[in-house]
């Protein structure tokens, strides 16, 4: 370990935003002309900055590496880099150097392709910068910019249809920064200060004020994270954006957002707060009742989101809903890190690993999907069928990311799940009885998952169908990435542990988490034990009911009624408000506004006098 | 080198300058701009030298032909007034320079001359203002720059910009004659004109004529309002500010009105005494007045379809901003009011240039015609897009910064509900900036090519600086935050 190393990992920071500028600064430059160099500096950029990120490994474990810039923003900003987001790192590395090879054909604009991957760099930079943010202010700086440039990602096609679901992730991407700035404000109202750590001593002071800070923060981020009730442009925009900006964004675009409720419940609120007194006391209990209901909240996203995706026809729409269901158990994790304190090791590392699969199979889906609708041109489920015979191996790797999502044994959706399964558990073992009836709705969340998806390859895979395929649709160079991705899928699944001994585990402890909690409970897990399967099986069986009934009783093509449409009653009502209320305020008061400007002087000045006076005489 | 006199030379030269132009129209305007950038540029130097001398050795009086300050007229040059100069001439600068270019376009070219009387008349009569420390040469600098301003508002010839000088000069005059009144109802009880001389009087007498005091400052706050915007009486701005030249629009919207906040905020503070004016509830009424206008601002201008009436309503919400900091009436209030002064002055600047250079090029000034503008002038529009996020309040510009200054002052007041006012109004700011820079950027014609900007270089380069500078302050709030600190610590 020479002086130069650690020279280097001290600048990590420094350096990967450095790079990342240099390749925003080149892109522009390399015009259509130079598309292979483009692709390749784009590609080569990506892999180096990740395996600089990854070389930190052996420090990270140690201590956190911390990297201070003095002067911007007036007090200076800090990154950090520990286990927790170090994984999260490595892991958006991965995904967007595999979903980059993926756009090399997926990008169908070639005349905007340099603004697409000029956009992707900068989208890349800006969520590796949140993940990094040592502090509030940097978080938010690269929040923002992260919206602002996925927006241009998602909005890659252009056209009406798009810019106007465009613009409903773009005001719901600026309605949670805003969220998150005011509780940023109140939090350092009370704190002068915008650090992460060091937020929980001051908080346990003031009353209701942290209820409030910590509802900003989640709604804002929950935003982001698609939680219901904000998840209605997730569908919306999904249904519009490229397949890649969908596999990115869907794998790790929303997790910025769930990453950012996990740090508000576990370090704004720690789990264990170092010192025994008054203070600490109300910091558990705070915490223990913001993660009740974040439980709550993920329990209504995976539900809703279930119920909302078996309910669609449309193969992207349908996934997009998927992922609000995912992010709901994500989030319910997250809830029970915060809720069970020292003992909810098992909230905090299933959910995180479930970020990570989620991420990984969402990916692979979201392609599949992409290639089906190349080389059909459809993407409503109802209209295809048969596709395994003309696309064997499409219809392979469909059924390896299908069983992924669905919790088969052996691949890696199951892993987690049985994680955050046994987190719920844990959540009415130690705590509220309450939680048994989120247990209950997480196996329905579950079965509704498995009906989804068995609808889903079987209307799009098997049967009969004899919609054309186009000919001559090279899939080779897709094939590449989606590989990847399967095999990714299949290896976590089989072996589960890698990831959990060198990153999860030792993230939990360095979070506070009781040592021997986790190594009873996560360390000595056997995810081949009977029940474990069993439960599986029961699973499939559930599901495999509810698909035989709602074919038998035609409840896939059920329409729910309109008003109560969350994107009407929240979204609409916002935007319609700011556009009638100003049209109607200026047709109808301008005129007399500036015609009367002489009488409200008038007005004004007699009205102040008469106060002085009034107020003089009393 | 640097003495006391430079205040002095500065505003001889540019008083000189105006006089020459107006005396001889028939300069071509080669040779008229050459003298125009020579002298600002002159004047430029003088002003960092001068900022430099009062921030190393001090604030100090200057007394005209040495007579004592209670009769004589006098300057006051301290960090606070040096900042505001500094303030006023770096951004006139580049405005100007801009204008050099763009005027051409925009005015006939017998009027070229005149115009540049009149920016320079009201550089002149700004420097003064911030300057000059006694009631009634305050009074008169302010005659001149209204006139000047109103001048400038018309030298379109256009019926709507005669119609809008108009009114204009109506109200001012109002303001201008309260102001006088109120002027006139202090130094009745007082029976001086002089700051200093008003501030150690007034505080022993205010027990004793308090109606007075009361009247005055009802008058005083009413006439300034007036000239700068405050809510209810913000109705000349909009038809103004989008009627004018587009440089003078910037120089109206990002400089003139500040100097008269700057103004209101010397005679609340400096004259009255903070706690005169605390006493009376003042502050409080200005700060609700303020909060109204930052949303209804807003409001107003999300329904507008001209871009640079659209801007002026802006410039009516972010009034709003600066006087909730100075409606706080504490150090940091006044601290954020003076930082938003400077950042908004940049954004709002950047904005009305580049909406100007798109008039420049296109002609098209209805917002909903900005479709796929940006692939016609990338440049421009890069510089309308970051001010715009800058007004929203985007990490990395200036507007940030204010916004959590502003945030972090009024809750430290322990006044949340302001907060919500502010995250609303940026909601509202984003509602209006966004379709525009969605429309220029993704709303192209089937294959539209980019192609570099057709506006003359002179008139790029001033905005590129304007917003380079706003997003230094962005990300370095302590290049301007020490020094505001420092001045407004000689305010309270």
């Amino acid at each position: 370990m020479g002086t130069p190393h650690s020279v280097i990992l001290l600048w990590v920071p420094a350096l990967f935003i450095a790079f990342g500028l240099f390749e925003i600064l080149i892109i522009p430059f390399l015009d259509d002309n130079h598309r292979i160099v483009r692709r390749i500096s784009v590609s080569v950029f990506i892999f180096f900055s990740t395996l600089l990120i990854m070389l930190t490994y052996k420090e990270v474990l140690n201590a956190p590496i911390v990297y201070r810039i003095s002067y911007i923003f007036g007090k200076g900003i800090y990154f950090k880099i520990d286990l927790l987001n170090y994984t999260l790192m490595v892991f958006s590395g991965f995904m967007w150097f595999v979903v980059g090879i993926f756009s090399f054909k997926d990008i169908k604009k070639r005349e905007r392709e340099r603004t697409f991957y000029f956009f992707y760099i900068l989208t890349y930079i800006s969520t590796i910068g949140t993940m990094m943010a040592g502090d509030l202010l940097s978080f938010f700086l690269f929040f923002e910019i992260m919206t602002f440039s996925s927006y241009a990602l998602m909005v890659h096609y252009r056209g009406e249809k798009v810019l106007e679901a465009g613009k409903e992730y773009l005001y719901m991407g600026i309605i949670g920064g805003l969220f998150i700035l005011s509780g940023i404000l109140i939090t350092s109202a009370y704190t002068q200060n915008y650090e992460w750590a060091d937020l929980a001593e001051k908080l346990a002071t003031p009353g209701m004020a942290k209820y409030l800070v910590a509802g900003l923060f989640i709604a804002g981020f929950g935003i982001k994270a698609g939680m219901v009730p904000f998840h209605f442009w997730v569908p919306k925009v999904y249904k519009e954006a490229p397949i890649c900006v969908n596999a990115v964004s869907s794998g790790v675009m929303t997790k910025v957002g769930a990453y950012g409720i996990l740090r508000v419940a576990t370090v704004v609120f720690p789990i264990a707060f170092s010192g025994i007194g008054a203070s600490s006391k109300v910091l558990l209990e705070t915490t223990a009742n913001i993660g009740g209901a974040i439980i709550w909240l993920g329990i209504i996203s995976m539900l809703v989101g279930v119920f909302l995706a078996l309910i669609e026809g449309d193969m992207k729409k349908m996934l997009a809903y998927h992922s609000v269901s995912q992010m709901g158990y994500i989030i319910m994790g997250i809830g029970v890190a915060a809720y069970l304190g020292s003992a909810g090791a098992r909230g905090f590392v299933g959910s995180v690993y479930h970020m990570i699969n989620h991420g990984i199979f969402k990916a692979l889906l979201f392609m599949v999907a992409g290639i089906v609708f190349f080389s059909t041109e459809e993407m409503s489920m109802y209209k295809l069928g048969g596709l395994w015979r003309k696309k064997p191996f499409v219809a392979f790797l469909a059924l390896i990311a299908v069983f992924g999502i669905t919790g088969v044994p052996g691949f890696n959706g199951f892993i987690s799940k049985s994680i955050l399964h046994g987190a719920i558990v844990d959540a009415y073992q130690y705590g509220n009885p309450v939680f048994r009836y989120a247990e209950l709705a997480f196996k329905l969340a579950s079965a509704g998952t498995v009906c989804s998806f068995i609808k889903f390859y079987g209307f799009i895979f098997l049967g009969k169908g004899d919609i054309e395929v186009k000919e001559g649709f090279r899939q080779l160079r897709m094939m590449v990435p989606m590989s990847i991705l399967a095999a990714v899928t299949v290896i976590i699944g089989l072996w589960p542990n890698w990831i959990l001994d060198n990153l999860l585990i030792p993230a939990s402890t360095s979070f506070y988490y009781n040592p021997s909690f986790v190594q009873q409970y996560i360390s000595n897990i056997d995810f081949w034990k009977s029940k474990e399967i069993v439960s599986a099986i029961i699973t499939y069986a559930a599901g495999f009911g509810i698909f035989v009934l709602g074919i038998k009783y035609h409840l896939f093509h059920m329409h729910l009624p309109k008003w109560i449409s969350a994107e009407r009653v929240i979204y609409h009502s916002v935007t319609d408000l700011c556009e009638e209320l100003p049209n109607f305020c200026v047709k109808r008061y301008e005129k007399p506004l500036v015609f009367g400007d002489v009488i409200i002087y008038a007005i004004l000045l007699t009205s102040i006098l008469a106060y002085f006076v009034f107020s003089q005489l009393w | 080198m640097v003495n006391e006199h430079f205040p002095i030379y500065m505003l001889a030269i540019l008083l000189v300058n105006a006089a020459i132009f107006s005396a001889f129209t028939k300069l071509s305007f080669r040779f008229l701009k050459r003298v125009v950038v020579v002298n600002l540029l002159l004047i430029w130097i003088m002003g960092v030298s001068l900022f430099v001398k009062v921030v190393r050795d001090g604030a100090f009086r200057y007394n005209f032909g040495d007579w004592h300050q209670a009769v004589g007229v006098q300057f006051y040059v301290d960090e606070l007034a040096v900042f505001m100069m500094m303030f006023i001439l770096t951004l006139s600068n580049l405005i100007i320079i801009y204008s050099l270019k763009d005027i051409e376009h925009e005015i006939e070219s017998k009027q070229f001359a005149r115009y540049y009387t009149l920016v320079f008349l009201m550089i002149f009569s700004m420097l003064g203002l911030t300057f000059s420390n006694d009631m009634f040469n305050m009074f008169i600098f302010m005659e001149i720059l209204s006139i000047a301003s109103c001048s400038i508002i018309s030298i379109k010839n256009s019926k709507g910009s005669t119609l809008a000088s108009f009114r204009y000069l109506i109200l001012n005059t109002l303001g201008s004659l309260s102001v006088l009144m109120g002027i006139a109802l202090i130094y009745m009880v007082t029976g001086q004109l002089n700051m200093n001389e008003i501030h150690g009087e007034i505080s022993v007498i205010w027990k004793y004529y308090p109606t007075n005091i009361m009247m005055a400052l009802a008058f005083i706050i009413i006439g300034f309002g007036t000239k700068a915007a405050i809510f209810p009486l913000h109705i000349w701005l909009p038809d103004a500010h989008s009627v004018a030249p587009t440089p003078s629009s910037a120089l109206l919207s990002g400089i003139v009105v500040k100097v008269y906040i700057f103004a209101i905020i010397k005679l609340l503070f400096r004259v009255i005494g903070v706690e005169i004016v605390g006493e009376l509830g003042i502050p409080t009424a200005i700060a609700y007045l303020a909060a109204i206008g930052t949303i209804l601002g807003s409001i107003f201008a999300i329904a507008q379809k001209d871009i640079k009436r659209m801007l002026a309503y802006s410039s009516v919400a972010q009034i709003g901003y600066i006087f909730l900091g100075v409606g706080l009436a504490t150090k940091a209030g006044l601290e954020f009011a003076m930082f938003h002064i400077v950042s908004h002055g940049l954004i709002k600047t950047a904005l009305f240039l580049s909406a100007g250079a798109i008039i420049y090029q296109t002609e098209k000034r209805d917002i909903r015609k900005l479709d796929g503008i940006a692939y016609e002038m990338p440049a421009t529009m890069m510089v309308f897009a970051i001010a715009a996020l800058g007004m929203i309040g985007i990490p990395g510009t200036s507007g940030f910064m204010s916004k959590i200054f502003l945030g972090s002052v009024v809750l430290q007041e322990g006044k949340a509900f302001y907060l919500f006012i502010i995250i609303l109004s940026s909601f509202l700011n984003a509602f209006y900036y966004m379709p525009i820079i969605t429309s220029a950027f993704m709303k192209s014609d089937s294959e539209a090519k980019v192609v570099n900007d057709k506006i003359p270089r002179r008139m790029v380069v001033p905005m590129v600086i304007v917003i380079f500078l706003s997003i230094a302050i962005g990300f370095y709030p302590q290049l301007i935050t020490e020094i505001i600190e420092i001045a407004v610590d000689s305010l309270l």
